[in-house]
């Protein structure tokens, strides 16, 4: 019974909060709202925990057993850096946790560029070479039409304005059209995706009562 | 605002105006001083340039300081320099206009002593020690002009603050152009004043002495004791020549001239008795009883002729001795002819003629009982002292009073020349000897021709009972009359005869005199010796008469013939080159030796009443002086004493009257009797004319008698040259309201120099401010543009109930979908080549540790956890050991939702995003060593990565982090937004297999795993809401495109 109930139980606050989150398509009111902090607290407070215990935990557990290796050392810059962003809860000390911060951006920024650069930049470029001309063309004008897109720069005239020319306008107004191609698709795979968890979700509930209601009664 | 008064018409315009606004005139223009430094104009009213300080009205120039002349330029013909008067706005004057000339004005030097001061008594030792300034004899007797005659009997008689002072002054003061120039000239003329210490030698002991220890001795009090003032100071300080030298000759004479009057004088005493009767105030103050003793009582008659204008006057004038003399020509022996004359006259006529009369001695001249009263009272009131030395010389004075008959009236009673001379020639032998010794010791240094006809009666000279030091003082001051010489009858006594004595002889009318009586009037009949008071230099008027006479006129018409005497005349400054024509001073004639006793009678001695030496100087007193100043020097309140004559009355006398016989009766009164009228006319216009002076130089004897100093206050006036010679020379303005004016400071008009102005430099304006004004000029501009919106058309929003109706037929469909999955058409059942290189890449890999990325989110889960759980079975169907990571806190929790049997092995979070998975990678290359959350370590030989995400960063960050640092293989599951993305990799071969979106897994799921239809359902909803997705689109856009196409005005509220 009890495993009934919380099984109902877990089925109708899923019903619930998905009809919250639902009710946005009517306009924005509080149930969405409210569902969207629950979803966003639980998961802070979920990711909290996890990262506590999948990241924090293990090093304190390491540094227990074995504080005098040279491991266990490392792990003490790591840790005193991740301290001092707790200065930023206090204003006044708060420029103490710039320098972790800056580590964070600094290597997060450029690991994030050698592995864009390594990882899909040039692998692109590969990849493209080595196709046929007539796929390599469209996908190189494409590019180049895509990128003169934000081609905002021009010589300024007497009155201030700098017109692009109209071989840059032509060029622009065709990465327009690639890039709206583009970013349609893209949002026809997010709709797509949206419309797929929803029916997932409605199928999930349709489906879980339906098992629900089948063992209530079997 | 200020306005400019048009010259033509009056009319008032605006400052700065060309033209006059009512007739057109020009008008003048504004002018300015212009600075003679920098040029620049400056207001009128500025003293100093306003840009440079330069002074621009010159300072008037004062009257040159006196003290600060040199002695050299102060000759006797030489004018002082004229001031330099350069005047800016002086207003000019017109004649007789006085202006507004108040005392208090006037300089301090001129006003001195002028507030009650009283003169400062000259004494010994105040004298001697103290110098006196040229401001204090000055104010002194500028101030005697106005306190004339003020005097009491009681009184000593005092020397004017200007006499008293400028005696001793000889050395200490130099203030020479002070004094009048003729005085200064006179002055000149004297020896040089000895020092002190010549002076002391020339004391006497006793003097000396009295001179230090007995200051009060020159107090001039009363003391019997004391000597006058003048006299103690003149032979105290000056005794041996040391006065008379400093002070001019008729002063000298003057000064002394009262030892032989009485001390019994009373006020009217001190003042000149023809200046007295001539007075406004006392017209008889000279009355026919006056004391006989009275000095001026035998001139009296002569100067009141002079004045002439009372009759009563000029009768009670008349000296007794004129009365009674028998020359009289009321005496009956005026008719009969020498009868009833006194005998020394009798004798005279009877006298023939010579030229050098043989002296007589005192002893032969016996008083005459008709000697005239005042003779008789000059004897009466002498003291004993006088009587012991002057007593025998008193009385032959007496004796000779008779014979002072003057050349007027030996003309007017017909005595020819002979008889005159003869007459004349007895008395100049008894005067020569009736003078007393300390009488002729003052007499002026005159020569022996200008002798006067003194009335004292001629007496041996007891020159033994004088001191030496007045014996030396004396010839050195008189040469007229010794009594020594007259007494030793010597051959210079004849030189001592007067000139009217020798004009009136028959040399002197064979020589040219036309009359036996040139002239009527005083200045023949007074004395010589008093005619010479005036300096020698005085020119034809005073000089000596040694030449012919001028011809007489047969009347005396010219008024000032007869109002102004010689004597008087001659006292203003020379004004010819007669100089040379003056004769040598007499010789000294040795006074006779007086004893020290014997002084102090002298001093009793009240100086001479005469109206010069009470304070009006005597060039003064004849002068013209300028009515403003007469004017302003009023008389002051005298302190309780009669009304002073004040100054202005002095030239009253001398004015002219044009009625001849008015004149003529004044001067003479009645015809006598006797005479009738026309018979006294006769006589009258018998009279020679006046002299040159008054005859023809009224202009001259103004500008004469006024001091240069003087005459440098004297206001100009317009017209005649009154605006100073001194600007003579200079141009006169030609423009400005100043035009014609000499003398004046440039004024240029503000408009004749129109100054340019500077034209400021242009500004510069570099391209950057060009730019900038440019761009500051566009944003005004553009910020007042409209904004333009970029549709104005009204939003179409779907109503309320629509939308609602729309979510529920999602939700219907979406719901529907699993039941009416049948209805649909079926899952493709073609796997793209992605899908099954997914398919491959985990069958290729059977048993090896696989690590399985859960990179999505519980919102994500609906869609890939059907991918995630199809994937796991799959591998725990190829017995591969999962090793579980995630980069998102919740993949863990969608991992243990799996109901994966068994359960995954143990997994890991990985925190960091790229960096995490940077060490990721290390890890799973053996280079580092990475835990899961059960402390085991990740193998470092995993053999593929299944990336299940919804995520393109996770997607991008596996493949670029871990992919290319690995070499992994990598196979993904993703949703359909993220396939784009995923089928790039998938292109360049860095992701092996792919599964994308639902319809893929349907796909993948209908091809490798037979009997599971989860997937399958789940697309049937899928597509089912997906195609009422699509006609809802189409029926929306469809509806708003034939929305907008109606009119606005059937367009509601929607």
């Amino acid at each position: 019974m009890i495993e009934i109930l919380g099984e109902w139980g877990g089925l109708l606050a899923g019903l619930i909060l998905t009809l919250f989150v639902y009710s946005y398509l009517w306009k924005d009111n509080w149930l969405y709202r409210l569902a969207v902090h629950i979803l966003v607290g639980v998961s802070v407070g979920y990711g909290a925990a996890v990262v506590l215990q999948s990241a924090v935990l293990p090093r304190l557990r390491e540094l227990q057993q074995n504080p005098a290796a040279t491991e266990s050392l490392l792990w003490f810059v790591p840790v005193a850096l991740s301290l001092l962003l707790l200065f930023k809860l206090v204003p006044r000390i708060a420029p103490l946790a710039n320098s972790t911060v800056a580590a964070l951006v600094g290597v997060g920024a450029a690991v994030a560029l050698v592995g864009a650069i390594a990882g899909t930049l040039i692998p692109q470029i590969i990849a493209v070479s080595y196709r046929p001309a007539w796929l390599a063309i469209p996908a190189a004008v494409s590019t180049i039409l895509a990128l003169s897109y934000f081609h905002f720069t021009g010589r300024a005239t007497a009155e201030g304005v700098a017109p692009p020319h109209p071989a840059q306008r032509w060029a622009a107004l065709a990465g327009q059209v690639i890039l709206t191609i583009t970013f349609a698709a893209l949002f026809a795979g997010v709709m797509s995706t949206s419309l797929v968890l929803l029916a997932e979700r409605i199928q999930f509930f349709i489906i879980s009562f339906q098992d629900a209601i089948s063992r209530f009664l079997s | 605002m200020s306005t400019v008064n048009c010259r033509n018409c009056n009319a008032p315009n605006p400052a700065g105006s060309k033209f006059c606004n009512n007739c057109g005139t020009a008008l003048p223009p504004a002018t300015k001083l212009i600075c003679p430094s920098c040029k620049t104009p400056n207001p009128r009213s500025l003293l100093y340039c306003d840009n440079c300080g330069t002074r621009l009205v010159q300072q008037e120039s004062q009257p040159p300081k006196p003290k600060q002349r040199p002695a050299s330029q102060e000759t006797a013909g030489e004018e002082p320099p004229a001031p330099s008067h350069r005047a800016f706005t002086l207003p000019a004057r017109e004649p007789g206009d006085i202006g507004d000339l108040d005392i208090h004005k006037l300089p301090d030097w001129l006003r001195a002593d002028w507030a009650g001061e009283e003169p400062p008594v000259a004494g010994i030792e105040s004298a001697a020690s103290t110098p006196v300034s040229e401001e204090d004899i000055l104010g002194s007797w500028l101030n005697e002009l106005e306190e004339v005659e003020d005097e009491t009997a009681e009184s000593e008689v005092e020397q004017p603050a200007w006499l008293t002072e400028a005696e001793p002054d000889a050395t200490s003061f130099s203030g020479d152009d002070a004094l009048p120039e003729w005085l200064t000239s006179a002055e000149m003329d004297q020896p040089a004043a000895p020092t002190e210490d010549t002076t002391a030698d020339s004391y006497p002991d006793w003097l000396a002495e009295t001179a230090i220890d007995e200051p009060a001795m020159a107090t001039g009090t009363a003391d019997a004791d004391e000597l006058p003032d003048w006299l103690v100071e003149a032979g105290l300080e000056q005794p041996s020549e040391a006065a008379e030298n400093d002070l001019p000759d008729w002063f000298n004479q003057t000064a002394e001239e009262p030892l032989s009057s009485s001390a019994g004088t009373t006020a009217d005493d001190e003042t000149a008795d023809w200046l007295s009767a001539l007075g406004d105030d006392e017209p008889a103050a000279a009355p026919a009883e006056e004391p006989a003793g009275d000095f001026s009582s035998w001139l009296m008659p002569e100067e009141t002729e002079a004045a002439g204008d009372d009759d009563d006057i000029f009768s009670e004038d008349l000296p007794d001795w004129l009365k009674d003399s028998p020359l009289s020509p009321s005496d009956s022996q005026l008719k009969g002819g020498t009868d009833e004359l006194s005998q020394w006259l009798v004798d005279a006529i009877e006298t023939p003629d010579t030229a050098e009369p043989a002296p007589l001695a005192a002893a032969e001249i016996s008083p005459d009982d008709d000697a005239p009263d005042w003779l008789r009272d000059v004897q009466s009131v002498g003291t004993a002292a006088e009587a012991a030395i002057f007593g025998e010389e008193a009385t032959l004075a007496s004796a000779t009073e008779e014979s002072e008959a003057p050349d007027w009236l030996n003309a007017q009673l017909g005595l020819d020349e002979e008889t005159a001379a003869s007459i004349f020639t007895l008395a100049d032998e008894e005067d020569s000897g009736a003078f007393p010794d300390w009488f002729s010791a003052a007499e002026p240094e005159v020569p022996a021709q200008a002798a006067a006809p003194t009335p004292e009666p001629e007496q041996p000279s007891p020159s033994d009972d004088l001191p030496d030091w007045i014996k030396e003082m004396a010839p050195r001051n008189t040469g007229l009359l010794d009594t020594g010489e007259l007494a030793g009858g010597e051959e210079e006594a004849a030189e001592d005869n007067f000139d009217w004595l020798t004009e009136l002889s028959p040399d002197a009318e064979a020589s040219g005199g036309t009359g036996p009586l040139p002239e009527i009037g005083l200045p023949d009949a007074l004395p010589d010796w008093l005619a010479d008071l005036a300096p020698p230099d005085t020119g034809s008027l005073g000089r000596p008469r040694t030449g012919p006479l001028p011809p007489a006129t047969p009347k005396a018409a010219d008024k000032s013939d007869l109002e102004e005497p010689d004597w008087l005349a001659d006292l203003r400054p020379a004004d010819s080159g007669d100089d040379d024509e003056t004769p040598p001073a007499a010789p000294r004639r040795r006074l006779p030796d007086v004893p020290v006793t014997e002084l102090p009678s002298l001093r009793t001695d009240p100086p001479p009443p005469s109206s010069e030496m009470e304070g009006v100087p005597i060039e003064l007193a004849a002068a013209e002086l300028p009515e403003w100043l007469t004017t302003e020097l009023g008389p002051p309140p005298g302190p309780g004493g009669p009304s002073i004559p004040v100054i202005r009355d002095v030239p009253d006398w001398l004015e002219p009257n044009d009625d001849d016989d008015e004149i003529a009766a004044a001067v003479l009164g009645p015809p006598p009797e006797g005479l009738t009228g026309a018979e006294w006319q006769d006589i009258l216009s018998g009279l020679p004319p006046g002299g040159g002076a008054a005859a023809g130089g009224a202009v001259a004897t103004d500008e004469a008698d006024i001091p240069a100093w003087l005459q440098a206050l004297r206001p100009r006036a317009l017209g005649e040259g009154g605006q100073g010679q001194v600007a003579a020379d200079e141009p006169a303005l030609t423009s400005g309201p100043l035009a014609g004016l000499r003398g004046a400071i440039e004024i240029e008009a503000a408009a004749a120099q129109p100054r340019e102005a500077k034209r400021p430099a242009p500004a510069t304006i570099s391209k950057d401010q060009q730019r900038q004004m440019a761009l500051l000029h566009q944003l005004m501009h553009d910020s007042q543009r409209q904004a333009i919106p970029v549709d104005d058309r009204p939003k179409a929003a779907a109503p309320t109930w629509l939308r609602l109706v729309l979510a529920l037929l999602l939700l219907l469909a979406v719901a529907a979908g699993p039941f009416v999955a049948d209805l649909l058409p079926t899952a493709p059942t073609t796997l793209p080549p992605a899908g099954e290189n997914f398919y491959n890449a985990l069958s290729t890999r059977m048993g090896q540790p696989v690590l399985v990325v859960f990179d999505y989110s519980p919102a994500m889960a609906g869609e890939l956890n059907p991918q995630a759980a199809m994937v796991v079975r799959q591998l725990r169907e190829n017995g591969n050991t999962i090793y579980a990571v995630s980069q998102f806190v919740t993949g863990m929790g969608i991992v243990q939702q799996l109901e994966v049997d068994p359960p995954l092995e143990s997994g890991t979070f990985i925190a960091g995003e790229a960096i995490g998975l940077r060490q990721l990678a290390s890890c799973l290359v053996g280079d580092a060593v990475c835990l899961t959350e059960s402390e085991a370590p990740l193998p470092n030989n995993v053999a593929l990565i299944v990336l299940v995400t919804g995520e393109r960063d996770s997607l991008t960050g596996w493949v670029e982090q871990v992919g290319s640092s690995t070499n992994m293989p990598i196979v993904a599951a993703v949703t359909q937004s993220v396939a784009p993305i995923a089928q790039a990799y998938i292109a360049t071969e860095q992701i092996d297999g792919l599964i994308s979106g639902l319809p893929a897994a349907a796909a993948y799921e209908s091809q490798y795993r037979p009997g599971e239809t989860e997937l399958a359902a789940q697309l049937a909803g899928q597509t089912l809401a997906l195609w009422l997705v699509i006609i809802l689109l189409i029926i929306g856009n469809v509806w708003g495109w034939l929305y907008s196409l109606r009119p606005r005005s059937t367009k509601g509220g929607a």
